[in-house]
């Protein structure tokens, strides 16, 4: 079946994306280049999203993607050795794999994502120089919620800015390699030496509705890793329909009890028969 | 020697250990040397007298002083460090001199017992199978609840990479492995190099050394490599024929390999170790669910059948 042999591919990528983001330390450029492509996404027009189109060179050159062609470049050769995954899929699978090898939770992954080359007009990804307005504005217009957005913050415990790419420069935390709830007990401490904090990172302390969820996940890393899962997920899986469990679980019963319901047809007329015969 | 519980607190504290080593693994690209570190605590069972193997003895300075043993210190180091288990000596010596570097006085202050459950033997098999994982290799099933021992073997016990065929053949079967075992674990020098300092031998077996596929036995077959290791152990892959055809298997089909390999994986790290209480964890519960579902609903149609029957009747 050419599902079987696509999860097959797909299992297989998601090795070569183990061995890649591991031996190059490229986890965080990797999660940027998943979430940039999912965070296009439009619920209302229902454009946008993770499909691929980052590839395209007109959206690659929006401001906020400075710097993402090296993870393109390196997801290539991955999807050299897997012609059949999309790369939709390719990208976010390297996504929940860059979080997997540097310490954080497994992220469930459904595939079948297509891929398109139309590209949204830039803008639609934050900019870290606003406030909470803005953030509601563009997480909702995703269709996520203000927990999403805290949670998905983060992503932040990996990685580092650079000047030449979005004219911030540093690691919000001490260790960009490991994912961990860091981030957020740097939020609380306020300035910390060395360590930055975009205007968008200050305002998940400012304002209320956020602070709730840094407090928690600053105090309770299990309950951040729970929360970053479902909402990476989501974010994953935006304007994507992935055959749902339960579809599938209903049709797998329905076709059981068709099959014994014919069972017991079959046994029946074959009773009559030989009644019939025997009389 | 206390007896392993193997309860939802150690079955957390092993989750966050797995976590905590793909993290350091990753990110200190130290995978051959985790995996050389599991393979050297497990090699050294003795299936008759029932001594030796995964017991996590290889920390007594008696034992990671062999010979066989060169190196392996680091990862000694790294586990404790992924861990946080800062009681060991060494630690806190090793701290001591670095103290300067803050990047490494985070760690210190982030190590405070992150996973002080697990058992050193289990951390050791969790880094040796979290190393093939995260540099591309096959998922190795792994099961909690090695007890540690203090008691280490006599020196002698790991393969002499000088040797041939009835060499290899001793030291495996003295273990309880097999053939085919021999060759799917000389797969891992898909992994790593070798060193002067340490082995004598020099070099890296595969031309990615970091990652884990069947490019060993494909190197094997080609015979003289320009710049790439073989020892005599590996060489004797082929001069065997009970060996040379998993050789000739692995090379053409890598599939077959890491089947073949996640399963010898799996046996020498559990030598010796009979998991705590026949409990078998349905890892996949939905199979389980799903035919369950089925066979009940397929019971229910049946059964109604018959009383439609015997209604009749």
């Amino acid at each position: 079946m050419a599902e079987r042999e696509y999860e097959k591919e797909t299992e297989r990528a998601r090795r070569d994306l183990r061995a890649l983001i591991s031996s190059k330390n490229c986890a965080p450029i990797m999660l940027r280049l998943a979430w940039h492509d999912a965070g296009t996404y439009d619920a209302k027009t229902k454009c946008g999203g993770p499909n691929a189109s980052i590839r395209n060179q007109a959206e690659l050159n929006h401001a906020a993607n400075a710097g993402l062609n090296i993870a393109i470049q390196l997801c290539e050769e991955v999807k050299a050795k897997n012609p059949r995954i999309s790369y939709a899929d390719l990208y976010q699978l390297a996504g929940v794999v860059a979080v997997e090898v540097t310490g954080g939770p497994t992220i469930d992954f459904v595939p079948g994502r297509k891929d398109s080359m139309a590209s949204p007009e830039e803008g639609r990804l934050p900019d870290a120089k606003q406030g909470a307005s803005h953030l509601r504005k563009v997480f909702n217009r995703m269709g996520l919620s203000d927990q999403d957005i805290v949670a998905l913050s983060g992503g932040h415990t990996l990685g580092r800015a650079h000047r030449e790419r979005s004219g911030f420069e540093g690691p919000w935390t001490r260790d960009p390699l490991k994912f961990d709830n860091s981030y957020f007990v740097e939020l609380l401490k306020g300035d910390s030496k060395g360590l930055l904090k975009l205007p968008t990172d200050n305002v998940l302390v400012e304002d209320p509705e956020f602070r709730k969820y840094v407090i928690l996940y600053a105090e309770d890393e299990e309950a951040f890793f729970r929360d970053y899962a479902a909402s990476h997920k989501r974010l994953s899986e935006l304007g994507f329909s992935p055959p749902s469990y339960l579809g599938l679980l209903i049709k797998k019963t329905m076709i059981t009890a068709a099959v014994a319901v014919t069972v017991v047809l079959l046994s029946y007329f074959y009773e009559m028969n030989k009644r019939d015969s025997s009389k | 020697m206390a007896k392993v519980s193997v309860d939802s607190e150690y079955l957390k504290d092993v989750e966050r250990a797995r976590r905590e080593l793909r993290a350091l693994i990753s990110n200190k690209n130290c995978a051959p040397i985790m995996l050389r570190l599991a393979w050297h605590d497990a090699g050294t069972y003795d299936v008759n007298t029932k001594t030796g193997g995964p017991n996590g003895s290889i920390r007594n300075e008696e034992e990671y002083a062999h010979g066989a043993n060169s190196g392996l210190k680091i990862a000694l180091e790294f586990c404790d460090i992924g861990c946080g288990n800062g009681n060991a000596a060494w630690i806190k010596a090793y701290f001591k001199e670095l103290m300067n570097s803050y990047i490494l006085k985070d760690i210190s202050e982030q190590v405070k017992s992150k996973c002080p459950k697990i058992t050193y033997a289990d951390l050791y098999q969790l880094a040796g199978v979290v190393a093939v994982e995260v540099t591309g290799g096959p998922t190795v099933s792994f099961v909690p609840g090695r007890k540690d021992s203090k008691i280490s073997p006599k020196e002698g016990r790991l393969p002499d990479a000088n040797k041939g065929v009835p060499h290899l053949k001793e030291v495996f079967y003295r273990m309880g492995l097999s053939d085919k075992d021999i060759v799917a674990l000389s797969g891992g020098h898909t992994l790593g190099r070798a060193h002067p300092e340490r082995s004598g031998f020099d070099g890296a077996w595969t031309k990615e050394p970091l990652k884990f596929d069947n490019s060993y036995f494909q190197e094997l077959l080609k015979g003289e490599s320009e710049g790439l290791l073989k020892l005599s152990t590996d060489l004797a892959l082929l001069d065997d024929p009970d060996f040379r055809r998993y050789v000739e298997l692995y090379a053409k089909d890598e599939d077959a390999f890491f089947r073949d390999y996640a399963e010898s994986h799996k046996k020498l790290s559990e030598l010796g170790f009979t998991p705590p209480g026949a409990k078998t964890i349905v890892k996949d519960g939905t199979i389980l669910a799903q035919s369950a579902f089925g066979v009940a609903v397929a019971a229910a149609v049946v059964i109604a059948g018959y009383l439609y029957e015997a209604r009749k009747r």
